[in-house]
């Protein structure tokens, strides 16, 4: 019956109530239960974005449902459902991250100077997404590649490229400026083309 | 006429229909005659592509448990939460 919930949970313009948030405070165990699955994957990652230990990774998640729980009543649809558990899962994480003695903090990355224009880009052996998407072993690939990437570029580019959210989403969520959001963007795409170029390039089958 | 640093900023805003009726407009016309911001679009996409191809594990069948009953809680005693 939540089969539609379970895709995805979409982004609901600031302002209007989210139907979501109407059935949660209703009691909907569906609707909670859908959210919970639809947002497990972005959680999980961006929470590997801040903590290095699985096991504290799962306790942002569940810590972050608690507190969305504990909110549910005063949240006023000014952020998007899906923004605002993100911001709460970000914030627990630092905590539990600050709070951790045997926590290595995750560097930030290094945002100085201007992002470098890209060269004009020389053609790929096969550029067909739907192609390229086929191939297992390129899919693996670039999921690892994802997993180098400096922790604030991966949450940007997870964010936008991966669950297709908006900039704004984005900013709002992770606390960050529209300016940096747009750097950290363009430095994780950059860096994700250049690796996918380079293997491509390299005789892959 | 945009250069092709703001269009490859866009490109995939573009792509999903989230740009207004006038910068629309200049990116379709920009990637009209720019082979090469057409093929950056291009290898931009086969990336996401790539990306969103990855697989999604789901929540522990106990974490997810526990959150239901916190759940059931909250609906039937409000305030215990």
């Amino acid at each position: 019956m939540y089969a539609a919930l379970c895709l995805s949970v979409p982004a609901v313009p600031a302002g209007s109530v989210d139907p979501l948030v109407t059935r949660l405070r209703a009691g909907d165990e569906a609707a909670f239960t859908g959210a919970v699955r639809a947002l497990h994957d972005t959680l999980r990652r961006l929470a590997r974005t801040i903590l290095r230990s699985d096991a504290l990774v799962d306790e942002a998640i569940q810590d972050a449902w608690i507190g969305v729980l504990r909110g549910l009543d005063r949240f006023e649809g000014r952020s998007s459902f899906r923004t605002w558990v993100c911001s709460i899962l970000v914030n627990r994480a630092r905590t539990l991250a600050a709070r951790d003695r045997h926590h290595e903090e995750l560097p930030d990355d290094d945002l100085a100077g201007a992002a470098a224009l890209d060269a004009r880009p020389v053609a790929w052996t096969d550029e067909s997404p739907a192609r390229l998407a086929e191939r297992a072993e390129l899919v693996a690939f670039v999921g690892a590649a994802l997993e180098q990437l400096p922790p604030r570029q991966r949450a940007v580019v997870m964010l936008r490229d991966v669950k297709a959210w908006d900039a704004d989403e984005v900013c709002e969520a992770l606390g960050i400026s529209e300016g940096n959001q747009r750097v950290l963007l363009h430095r994780g795409r950059a860096q994700l083309r250049a690796m996918l170029e380079a293997h491509l390039a390299g005789g892959a089958p | 006429m945009m250069t092709c640093a703001q269009v490859a900023d866009v490109v995939r805003d573009h792509e999903l229909g989230r740009l207004p009726g006038r910068a629309r407009w200049s990116v379709r016309l920009h990637l009209l005659m720019c082979d090469g911001c057409r093929r950056y679009w291009r290898q931009l996409r086969a990336v996401a592509g790539l990306l969103q191809a990855q697989p999604e594990a789901p929540p522990e069948p106990d974490a997810e448990a526990a959150l239901l009953a916190r759940f059931r809680a909250r609906r039937d005693e409000p305030g215990a939460s």
